[in-house]
């Protein structure tokens, strides 16, 4: 690999993305900062209204037209600005440099075509024809994805295929290109539970093999530690705490990943009584002012329901940097 | 009619096939076994856990329980009757005695029912209860499931996800029930409310004395609520037994890589995962002898596919279906 192994491959700063609600036009994501690097799965981990997916639909700019927009931030792949490319040159960048993994592969593929067709199509668009033809490479992916007898494969509709074997489908399609960056969102969450311990598996691996870095979107602190090396905790649209995921599963910072963590029932070991969360995240529309956390965390104080707290940097550098957003962090 | 030992919930035997036909013009038929012969009770009070992949027959066999479907063969005993061939007020007073509560709080709530009234509907089964009676009831079993009583004029769409699912435990106490069907209740919900809503479980199960049939595909769900766990795989129970027996030991080859499977709770614990090859076969064409053989990595040879494991006792409690035992 050329790249430096110290150099994110992608770097998202203060990242702001706005939605249009009925209500009026609201930050979703509202200035998120991180750093990929080359070979790592960053775990982006969030409630549902937390902004982690329209993070990712933002850095692919797929944002659903006149509803979602960037308003702010850049987003920086192998040096150049997602967002300030033509759409033209962006299209050349998808699928190429950065793909995507949808949560559910019924709705992914399209029913119309076989599974090899619709690997071709974007082999089509980004890379040159081997001798062998684009269908004898769309085959040799399907065997990279573990599907197996990749021959007949090729030929099946999504229908003939079955939930797994579809999401393995999809990764084919997304790892085709060769990109460096694959966003995958939620991708296990329709999957049993011995098919998902498959898949995590197989992503594992294409990474070993490739170097690519992956951005894991998910709700689950077991996939995070399981197979991420770093993860990113969202609330309310904003990054609230970040760093390795040993150091943060031992030494959560954030007053929301310590009760996130502490709220998740547990395989082994004593079963107490689960500590809740009281309340629930706000909506989009009634975001609080000062620490969005704020109304639902125990240790509030006035100074938190009156300002934003700053990034506290607690250690580390690079692909070892501990950072979290709590008043209670600073001195 | 029943005594204090009488199991609120007692299965025998249930088994539920399909007759499929395949082709438009052909006279071939097949025989998909969903369920094949479930046997469990829950004592009152307790919670029994079915956990399996999809297509292992958990939910055909709660729809039996339920009464929204016929089993082919064995029976569903509630308080020790029959309820399959319960007719009239004997039907009716089933209706009250097992509720159920389902994933999905958006779609089990009629949006254009006011919450007293979503809430009161399995008393009108009962008879008919005067109005003050239905307020107070209402009033009470909102109280229990943490809501405020003054929540009842509102309508489901002005609750979260999180507030939907209690309304849907409080409609499914109040005629009293000794069995709630818990049907994935927790998976649609987000992480920080889950925890909520499963200690609402636990103490309204102590206040209630109510049993659950508790259908889960999250591990530690199950064990965070569960006295006995039946694992299922196609339509069968592979191993039964109290929950912290099969979780600290579990015999089945099966269960051993479902919950080598599951997802640990930090980066540091111990990753020895059982990797299984392919996926579930089709209920059409399961295989002969232990239906588990193809992929079972304890394989032990021939006796594997040519016999059919019966459910074997191992001590007063458990159960394990494997020719290794």
């Amino acid at each position: 690999m050329s790249m430096n192994e110290n150099q994110p491959i992608l770097s998202v700063r203060d990242l702001e993305t706005m939605i249009e609600t009925k209500r009026g036009e609201f930050a979703a994501v509202d200035g998120v900062s991180f750093d990929l690097y080359p070979a790592e799965t960053l775990g982006i981990v969030g409630e549902s209204g937390s902004g982690k997916s329209l993070t990712g639909l933002s850095l692919m700019r797929l944002l659903p037209r006149g509803i979602g927009r960037i308003s702010g931030g850049s987003v920086e792949l192998d040096g150049s600005d997602l967002t300030a490319i033509p759409e033209a040159r962006m299209r050349k960048v998808r699928g190429r440099d950065i793909a995507m993994i949808l949560q559910d592969p019924q709705t992914s593929l399209n029913p119309a075509f076989t599974i090899g067709d619709q690997i071709v199509e974007a082999m089509r668009l980004h890379r040159k024809p081997q001798p062998e033809g684009f269908m004898a490479m769309a085959v040799d992916t399907l065997r990279k994805v573990r599907v197996a007898a990749p021959e007949m494969r090729v030929k099946a509709y999504p229908h003939q295929m079955s939930g797994g074997m579809r999401q393995r489908a999809v990764g084919a399609i997304a790892i085709s290109c060769q990109p460096k960056v694959i966003i995958a969102d939620e991708p296990t969450t329709s999957l049993d539970v011995t098919v998902q311990a498959q898949y995590l598996r197989l992503l594992r691996e294409l990474q070993e093999q490739t170097g690519m870095g992956i951005l894991f979107i998910t709700h689950d602190f077991g996939i995070v530690a399981r197979v991420c090396h770093r993860l990113a905790v969202m609330y309310a649209g904003q990054v609230i705490e970040t760093g390795p995921v040993k150091r943060v599963f031992d030494r959560p910072s954030h007053p929301y990943t310590q009760a996130l963590l502490n709220s998740v029932p547990k395989l082994s070991g004593h079963q107490g009584r689960l500590p809740a969360i009281e309340g629930q995240p706000p909506a989009l529309w009634a975001k609080p002012k000062g620490c969005r956390f704020s109304p639902r965390c125990p240790y509030a104080d006035d100074r938190c329901r009156a300002e934003q707290p700053p990034v506290t940097h607690l250690g580390g550098e690079g692909r070892d940097r501990h950072t979290a957003s709590c008043w209670r962090l600073l001195p | 009619m029943t005594n204090a030992n009488t199991p609120v919930l007692e299965v025998r035997d249930l088994t539920r096939h399909f007759d499929i036909t395949s082709g438009l013009f052909s006279r071939q038929r097949h025989v998909v076994k969903a369920v094949d012969g479930l046997n469990f009770a829950i004592p009152t009070g307790q919670t029994l856990a079915l956990v399996g992949e999809s297509g292992c027959g958990k939910t055909t066999a709660t729809r039996m329980i339920l009464r929204l479907d016929k089993p082919t063969q064995g029976q569903v005993l509630v308080d020790g009757q029959d309820v399959h061939s319960l007719k009239g007020a004997g039907l009716r007073g089933l209706r009250s005695r097992v509720q159920a509560v389902f994933q999905d709080p958006w779609s089990s709530l009629n949006p254009r029912m006011r919450v007293r009234d979503l809430i009161a509907e399995p008393l009108m089964a009962q008879g008919r209860p005067s109005r003050k009676e239905i307020d107070m009831r209402v009033a009470k079993v909102l109280d229990d499931v943490g809501l405020r009583p003054d929540h009842a004029g509102n309508f489901p769409h002005e609750f979260s996800g999180g507030q939907r699912q209690r309304i849907a435990i409080a409609s499914a106490l109040i005629s009293r029930p000794g069995l709630i069907v818990l049907d994935e209740p927790v998976s649609a919900l987000d992480v920080s409310i889950r925890s909520q809503i499963m200690n609402l479980f636990k103490d309204i199960q102590q206040e209630y004395g109510v049993a659950y049939l508790l259908v889960a595909h999250d591990l530690a769900t199950t064990r965070y609520l569960a006295d006995q766990i039946a694992v299922m795989y196609l339509g069968k129970i592979v191993e039964i037994g109290p929950s912290e027996e099969v979780f600290n030991n579990p015999r089945h080859p099966y269960t051993k890589a479902l919950f080598s499977a599951a997802l640990p709770g930090h980066p540091d614990d111990a990753h020895d995962e059982i990797v299984l090859e392919g996926e579930m076969p089709s209920p059409l064409a399961v295989p002969s002898g232990c239906a588990f053989n193809p992929r079972c990595h304890l394989k032990i040879g021939e006796i594997c596919e040519r016999r059919t494991p019966a459910l074997k006792p191992i001590g007063d409690t458990a159960a394990v279906s494997c020719h290794l035992y």
